[in-house]
């Protein structure tokens, strides 16, 4: 019975052999596959709807699944991963849902089959398959340039790629910064954004993008859209260097700063041609002297190259240089400003004194500083408005400048600003002895380590208080203090006034750095705080804090004020110079001032240079004074008042010396002279140079000579004071020597001729 | 060959003399005055050290060499100048001339300077006066250059002073044994 049973179905099956092979399937296409849409850019989700024609049929579809992939419609393997499976819901119809790949050569497959029992799937004589009708639609998206560059243009171009497909919008996202694309469809469009300064150089950022779009023969729907993303490297900007000054002046040093403006970029070595070839100090800075003759009004082109070392990465590090192009030009006195010492070594404290070479105007702020140093801000006394620094570490000896800044007032409110430089002497730092008693820059932390506030917190302010805008210069305020150092314990008095005429103060506080917050007591439109010196606090600059209120605003400040030792602070002088300006063989008035309650002037002299005559002073009934005249061939500008001054301390005798700005005005532009001024101008100037010339050959020869000479005397070991020099004065010329009968026949002539024969050549033959 | 003295050398016979004799002379005599006049506020002690610098820079300049002074005048001599256009048709000859006696007076007043804070505040002249006969001098010419002097002497009568105060004076022979070879050939064309 078994066998029969099987026999029947054996025949039954080979009776159907030619309709269930996959082609009599196909044939009979019982099954299909539609996808929506019928095209799609890469990444979007779409659907697949599988139909049963024949559903009345012994084979009713029940299963089926799609997929991407390279294969032909009826061949290669199935990755079960990459393949989407129907929903096992048991009843028709069915559909799946699959993401277009970014893989624009592959086709979309499907497969479907009845249900069977007891058979597999893949072996079912009645599964089918085949390709879905759906296009994967290609754009593609690129960045010109290829790197982008800080601050500059980013283009992003998006390119149809498949026929009839058009871009109607995009956008794009790059760096926080977002761009679109016009509204008009077209195969291609272009979108430009600008790439950020701050984003950071070397790396990789993500374009972010979208687009919609519009495809041939299809309605358009809000599902057309597409996106993605892509890096796009970050170049490297060019390294920033900040080479100044912007002005030279005659008879002047100019001091070339330089700086690296670009973060992870530090200078290695720079330099200067003017002339010679100067290299930079350790602090980044060249110094040259502009001849005293250099015309007003031209312009010194100054090449200069620096080397540098960058931490960014991938950066090629090359030589940078260029030319600096300074104009000449005589600036003005505005204030009056003095440089207490004249020079000094690396560390040594400078104090500048700043008044005003105008009647009428009070100095509100000002600043001092060294080429590349951080210098100090100003602080005020009813003597003198000053402010201090020190000499850089590392600064070579030679000439520099004292940087100056001031923002002064005038009668009227209105500001008065100058600045300028002062010429500065460094001298070479003596050999290591014990430490110095230490002075700091203005601290900000307190004793426990804790951060100072830099300042008062905010007054609340009473009900009912207004603030009017006022017509005019906005308020402007100063603080003066008295004394302008004590030791700590001792009282401090900080006065605060209105500098702009309609300013009503209501009232104002002060306090050191970390301790009680006093509030002023006002007096006839002065309001002053008492406050007391901390005592802990450690000799050098303490911050003091101030604010006020007025009617047309608020005002605020802080004060590097001077905690004194045990050691007695050091005299402090300054020179009033009358008139601040003078031309060229004008004599000025200097009078020699003691500051801070400091020791009696018992003499003093004072000189311009270079080319001036020290000029000793002379008793009157105003003090000391010494009557200085402008040399001759002072350049147009600011010439350099050079003083010293004794007093008596102690029972004996010192000397303090220091450096004032004075005026020379212009006295003609070039234009103004007649041409035989000119003429005599360049002959002058090409002498000058000729003359310094001989000066210098002149002086290294005897650099030369001196050098190495034995010294025998008693007093050679003693060093020469400071500001002292001994310099040798050589006759201009040749040396005058006179001959008689340079005419004279010799005695005998006496030749000696030098005969060459030709080489003669003999070979000695070997005995055989 | 035979080095050429320096002008200090007519002088003194040791260099320390020197720095000793124009010190001493700085500081005795009016240019003292001038010098602390100008210092008034210095401390006694930087007024010695700067009188002392001004003696060993006075010494400096004495270091000049004699022939410094003659490469002045030898150019003018008719003779030498003669054998310096026959030697341009002689390459690499020598033509020796022999000089008829000479005399030769120099003349120089160089100063020092004391400068406070780059002003001058006091000046002191020097002055050194020489006057050389020189005799039987053979000069050595090539490619119109003197190369060289031969034999000879000079005779010499000179005067030091320093702020018109007499520091030294002497006379003296220099006797030119063998030949002396100048470093830099004078030109003579």
């Amino acid at each position: 019975m078994k066998p029969r049973w099987l026999a029947r179905i054996v025949i039954v099956l080979l009776a159907f052999a030619p309709a269930l092979s996959p082609a009599a399937a196909s044939l009979r296409a019982p099954y299909t596959a539609v996808a929506t849409p019928a095209q799609a850019l890469p990444g979007r989700e779409i659907q697949v709807d599988f139909t049963d024609l024949k559903t009345d049929d012994k084979h009713p579809l029940s299963e089926c699944r799609v997929w991407f992939g390279e294969a032909d419609q009826d061949g290669g393997p199935v990755d079960p991963k990459a393949a989407e499976p129907c929903p096992r819901t048991g009843a028709s119809p069915y559909s799946v849902k699959i993401k277009v790949p970014d893989s624009p050569g592959t086709k979309l497959h499907w497969q479907a089959w009845p249900s069977t029992i007891g058979l597999r799937a893949a072996l079912d004589p009645f599964l089918e398959s085949g390709l879905v009708d759906f296009t994967i639609l290609q754009v593609d998206v690129s960045v010109k340039p290829r790197v982008a560059v800080p601050g500059k243009p980013l283009e992003v171009v998006f390119s149809a790629l498949t026929a009839g497909l058009w871009i109607s919008r995009c956008h794009v996202r790059f760096a926080e910064v977002d761009g679109d694309c016009d509204d008009v469809p077209a195969g291609k469009k272009s979108v430009e954004i600008t790439v950020p300064e701050n984003v950071p150089q070397g790396g990789r950022e993500l374009l972010e993008w979208d687009l919609t779009y519009l495809f041939a023969g299809t309605s358009p729907s809000p599902d057309d859209v597409g996106s993605g993303k892509t890096g796009v490297a970050i170049g490297l900007l060019p390294p920033k260097f900040d080479v100044s000054p912007s002005t030279a002046q005659p008879g002047l040093p100019l001091v070339v700063t330089f700086r690296a403006d670009t973060t992870g970029v530090t200078i290695h070595d720079c330099g200067i041609t003017f002339q010679v070839d100067v290299g930079c100090s350790a602090a980044n800075t060249a110094v040259v002297m502009i001849p005293p003759d250099t015309p007003v009004g031209s312009r010194l082109r100054i090449p200069w190259l620096l080397h540098y070392e960058s931490k960014r990465r991938g950066e090629t590090v090359e030589p940078v240089g260029d030319v600096l192009v300074v104009p000449v030009v005589a600036e003005r006195v505005r204030y009056t400003v003095t440089a207490q010492p004249g020079r000094g070594r690396p560390g040594d404290e400078i104090t500048l004194t700043i008044e005003p070479a105008v009647m009428g105007i009070t100095v509100r702020d000002c600043l001092v500083f060294f080429p590349n140093d951080d210098g100090g801000t100003c602080q005020s006394t009813d003597e003198r408005s000053f402010a201090r620094t020190k000499v850089p570490q590392k600064t070579p000896p030679g000439a520099t400048l004292l940087h100056w800044g001031v923002d002064g007032v005038d009668a009227a409110g209105a500001p008065f600003p100058g600045n300028g430089d002062l010429p500065f002497e460094v001298l070479p730092p003596k050999a290591k002895t014990s430490a110095p008693p230490k002075i700091d820059k203005t601290d900000n932390t307190d004793k426990s380590g804790k951060t100072r506030q830099s300042t008062l917190p905010p007054v609340k302010q009473p009900a009912g208080t207004t603030t009017t805008t006022a017509q005019g210069p906005p308020p402007a305020f100063i603080a003066r203090t008295e004394p302008e150092s004590a030791k700590p314990g001792k009282s401090v008095h900080v006065t605060v006034s209105a500098l702009t005429p309609a300013t009503a103060i209501t009232g104002c506080r002060a306090a050191f750095g970390g301790a009680r917050i006093v509030q002023c007591a006002g007096s006839g439109g002065m309001w002053t705080a008492t406050l007391t010196v901390p005592r802990d606090a450690d000799p050098g600059d303490l911050p003091l804090l101030w604010d006020v209120t007025s009617a047309t605003g608020p005002g605020n400040g802080t004060i590097a004020y001077r905690v004194l030792g045990n050691t007695p602070p050091a005299a402090q002088f300054g020179v009033e110079v009358a008139p601040a300006s003078v031309p060229p063989g004008g004599h000025v008035k200097v009078t020699p001032r003691s500051y801070y309650n400091g020791p009696a002037i018992t003499g003093c002299d004072a000189g311009i240079t270079p080319g001036g005559v020290l000029a000793v002073c002379t008793r009157s009934g105003q003090g000391w004074i010494a009557d200085v005249v402008m040399p001759k061939e002072a350049p147009p500008g600011i010439a350099t008042l050079v003083w010293q001054v004794s007093y008596g301390r102690s029972g004996s005798t010192a000397t303090a010396d220091g450096r004032t700005n004075v005026g020379v005005p212009v006295a003609e532009t070039e234009d103004q002279r007649p041409w035989w001024k000119k003429v005599v101008g360049v002959i002058w100037r090409t002498g000058a140079v000729a003359l310094l010339g001989v000066a210098l050959f002149i002086g290294q020869s005897l650099v030369r000579r001196f050098r190495g000479r034995p010294k025998h005397t008693k007093t050679e070991e003693a060093d020469l004071p400071d500001g002292v020099a001994v310099v040798p004065v050589l006759p201009p010329g040749p040396l005058s020597v006179a001959v008689d009968r340079p005419e004279a026949a010799p005695r005998r002539s006496i030749r000696l001729i030098v005969r060459r024969p030709p080489p003669g050549i003999h070979i000695r033959e070997e005995p055989p | 060959m035979t080095e050429t003295p320096p002008v200090r050398a007519l002088f003194f016979d040791e260099p320390a003399e020197a720095v000793d004799a124009l010190t001493r002379a700085v500081r005795d005599g009016a240019a003292a005055d001038e010098i602390r006049g100008g210092l008034v506020r210095m401390p006694a002690a930087g007024k010695n050290a700067v009188l002392a610098e001004v003696g060993r820079v006075a010494d400096g300049i004495l270091d000049m060499n004699v022939f410094d002074i003659f490469e002045q005048s030898w150019t003018r001599f008719t003779a030498l100048r003669d054998a310096a256009v026959m030697s341009l048709a002689n390459p690499g000859g020598e033509e020796l001339a022999e000089m008829a006696t000479h005399t030769a007076s120099f003349d120089y007043r160089p100063s020092v300077e004391v400068q406070l804070a780059d002003l001058p505040v006091a000046s002191v002249g020097l002055r050194a006066k020489l006057d050389f006969t020189v005799r039987g001098l053979i000069g050595v010419v090539v490619d119109g250059h003197l190369v060289a002097v031969r034999a000879g002497t000079w005779e010499f009568e000179g005067t030091l002073l320093l702020a018109g105060q007499k520091v030294a004076q002497r006379q003296g022979k220099v006797e030119i044994g063998s030949e002396i070879r100048f470093r830099r050939p004078i030109p003579l064309l």
